[in-house]
């Protein structure tokens, strides 16, 4: 899953950050998003897209690489800001938050999606980049592990809606708990599934 | 080297900031700032002025988060609290320093307040 990364040190980039998000279906929650840049000689078995992982085996990862990688940087929008801007931009913005991060500056994005951001830098915008790109596919790990300990603090704060299980995905213990307690300060409010129960 | 307490600690003055808001506390001002220091969070609990400082931790190999705060921020802080307190005409309110510790990893969550958790501190 290097192929992305050569081509663009080919082109003499020196540091390249693959970023992606999570958390963008949820009806609670910040999205979040991450910046990864990795050094030619990471060790990448087993790393892939984040959704494919067990739960265990993302968090090994996820240690794996925020101790081996040159920086990671993370952003986040939070669901005020959903509500306010609509959910892709704040995923967008999540992520350039999340380059905004990094203690390096990077000279070349690699972006899960089809969107390129907002930052000042030649970028890639990759379809399926988290299957394709070890630095995309890193970076959907460290987002995916910092949102579900995100919203597993949460649910200490909330705790009627079993934020700790659905992370905040529309499942259908989410849907009950919402119709039975009402809606609390984290969900997102413009969202179809939280707006009838304003 | 990577600063793995900085991934989360971001996402920690959100949730501390729920977490206040749960117990009843009223937010007056997030990360205020001046040229001696910063306070993360200031607010209203009851007639009491807080000023709170969020930890944020994703083990605990090293210390516990309600560990963390040095005796040197504690000056700081007690500073910073002087003055805000001086600016706002509030030098005759109640005030304490409370800290909420987070800690956040692959098996434990965890949030506590604690109340009154030091004593303003001169230094020298």
């Amino acid at each position: 899953m290097w192929s992305y990364e050569e081509k663009a040190a080919l082109s003499g980039f020196l540091t390249i950050a693959g970023v992606d998000e999570a958390g963008r279906g949820p009806l609670a929650g910040p999205v979040v998003s991450a910046a990864v840049v990795l050094p030619v000689d990471f060790p990448s078995e087993g790393i892939t897209d984040s959704k494919k992982l067990s739960p265990g085996k993302r968090d090994r990862l996820y240690d794996r690489i925020v101790k081996k990688a040159i920086a990671v940087g993370v952003g986040m929008a939070e669901p005020e800001e959903i509500d306010t801007i609509n959910i892709l931009q704040a995923s967008l913005l999540s992520m350039e938050r999340a380059v905004h991060d990094l203690h390096v500056i990077p000279d070349y994005l690699l972006i899960d999606g089809i969107f390129t951001i907002s930052y000042d830098a030649p970028q890639e915008a990759i379809k399926k980049g988290d299957m394709l790109s070890i630095s995309i596919a890193s970076a959907s790990i460290v987002a995916k592990v910092t949102r579900d300990r995100i919203m597993k603090s949460y649910d200490l704060i909330y705790p009627d809606y079993g934020l700790a299980g659905h992370k905040g995905y529309p499942t259908k213990n989410h849907k009950d708990a919402i119709a039975a307690f009402g809606v609390s300060p984290i969900h997102r409010k413009s969202f179809k599934g939280v707006k009838e129960y304003l | 080297m990577l600063n793995i307490r900085q991934l989360f600690g971001k996402s920690g003055e959100s949730l501390a900031l729920s977490y206040l808001k749960k117990k009843g506390y009223r937010i007056l001002e997030t990360n205020y700032r001046n040229k001696m220091g910063e306070i993360d969070i200031i607010a209203l609990d009851k007639d009491v002025i807080v000023f709170v400082e969020v930890k944020t931790r994703q083990s605990t190999f090293f210390s516990h988060p309600k560990e963390a705060v040095t005796v040197t921020k504690q000056v700081t802080m007690s500073r910073v609290a002087q003055a805000w307190l001086k600016s706002r005409n509030k030098n005759d309110s109640k005030a304490r320093f409370d800290v909420v510790a987070i800690l956040s990893d692959n098996n434990t969550h965890e949030i506590e307040l604690i109340k009154n958790a030091f004593d303003l501190r001169s230094g020298t």
